[in-house]
């Protein structure tokens, strides 16, 4: 089974690393070039595509002109969520049998420190409350279920090798209001 | 009952009132009173393990030495199953066998549990669910039941001894 899909996508906001090519302020990705891209590959100006990477081209903010067949390995993406995000995109489809629960309704993720000052990511999957309570109380074969899965979660995160702590806790979606009654 | 446990039973009932009716306060001292069930179940093991029972107080007294934050280190470095080089333990230390699950578990459910009890005794802005709190404390529940495994096995001292020593082994 693939794993995530982590390709660049149209619109996404990246910024250069220091390392190379220093250039400041936020770019639009607005073409993308694959490694196997043989037409990219064959255009001049495509310096690092000959080396079969995958270049990207880049809009600034602002001022400035476009900057074509940049080397993807040479920028960072701006939303720092994103490998989290796909990740989770990917575990809905349930990959190897793995069980995404249906009662989980949505999920937030976000960018932060944690209180000791790490950077991190935190994780919360809300769950619909009527599924998951009968008469205000929740079995325990819920709950360790429950858990299986954030753990599973978060193992997956950890892999990502992100370097920030990562948090996955659950939360409550709220209750649509009955307003018939 | 041990503190520990005691702690743990008082979590279990906090979390497990009727979500319907329950309170932010009891959600907020579910989730601490889980991690402080950690906290004082490790802390009562290296105490045991780094000081005598006799004279009478110095094993309690060892338990104030314990540093939240430090623990919290430790428990990172311990995070990784397979592992048998990690930081917080002597210079070229290797482990007596692969970090296993079990320890890799307890180390990451204490962190996840700190940083909660973090956030339910001091962000006021943040709320708290009642499922959250429900989930923490079988994590901790898990902890205890993890350790009685993990303590008859050869990390065991090691990782007791990197909750006190870990920062100061290598300085």
């Amino acid at each position: 089974m693939e794993g995530p899909n982590f390709d660049p996508a149209l619109g996404e906001k990246v910024r250069f690393k220091e390392s190379l090519q220093k250039r400041p302020g936020i770019f639009t990705i607005v073409g993308v070039h694959g490694a196997n891209d043989k037409l990219a590959q064959s255009d001049p100006l495509n310096v690092y595509g000959r080396f079969g990477m995958t270049t990207v081209d880049l809009r600034p903010e602002g001022k400035g002109l476009d900057l074509a067949f940049m080397p993807l390995d040479s920028l960072q993406y701006v939303d720092e969520t994103r490998d989290v995000r796909r990740t989770i995109e990917w575990l809905k489809t349930s990959p190897d049998n793995r069980k995404y629960p249906d009662y989980i309704v949505d999920y937030e993720v976000q960018a932060s420190e944690d209180h000791e000052g790490r950077p991190s990511i935190f994780v919360r999957f809300f769950i619909d409350s009527d599924y998951f309570y009968e008469n205000g109380r929740a079995s325990k074969e819920k709950v360790v279920a429950l858990n299986e899965f954030l753990d599973a979660v978060r193992d997956e995160l950890i892999s990502l090798d992100l370097d920030r702590w990562i948090s996955v806790r659950v939360g409550e979606a709220r209750r649509a209001l009955d307003v018939a009654s | 009952m041990s503190l520990a446990e005691e702690l743990l039973e008082h979590a279990r009932f906090l979390a497990n009132l009727d979500e319907r009716t329950t309170t932010q306060a009891n959600i907020r001292r579910a989730i601490s009173a889980a991690y402080y069930a950690v906290f004082q179940l490790l802390a009562a093991e290296v105490a045991a393990q780094v000081s005598p029972d006799l004279p009478a107080g110095l094993r309690e007294a060892t338990r104030r030495v314990l540093n939240h934050t430090q623990m919290s280190n430790v428990a990172t470095a311990f995070s990784r199953t397979g592992a048998n080089k990690v930081k917080y333990t002597p210079k070229d230390f290797v482990l007596p066998s692969p970090i296993s699950k079990e320890l890799a578990s307890i180390a990451k459910g204490f962190e996840e549990l700190q940083a909660a009890r973090h956030t339910a005794d001091y962000d006021v802005i943040k709320q708290h669910y009642p499922a959250d709190a429900l989930s923490l404390v079988e994590k901790a529940e898990s902890i205890f039941k993890d350790w009685k495994v993990e303590k008859t096995f050869p990390n065991a001292p090691v990782f007791l001894a990197a909750l006190i020593f870990g920062r100061d082994w290598n300085k």
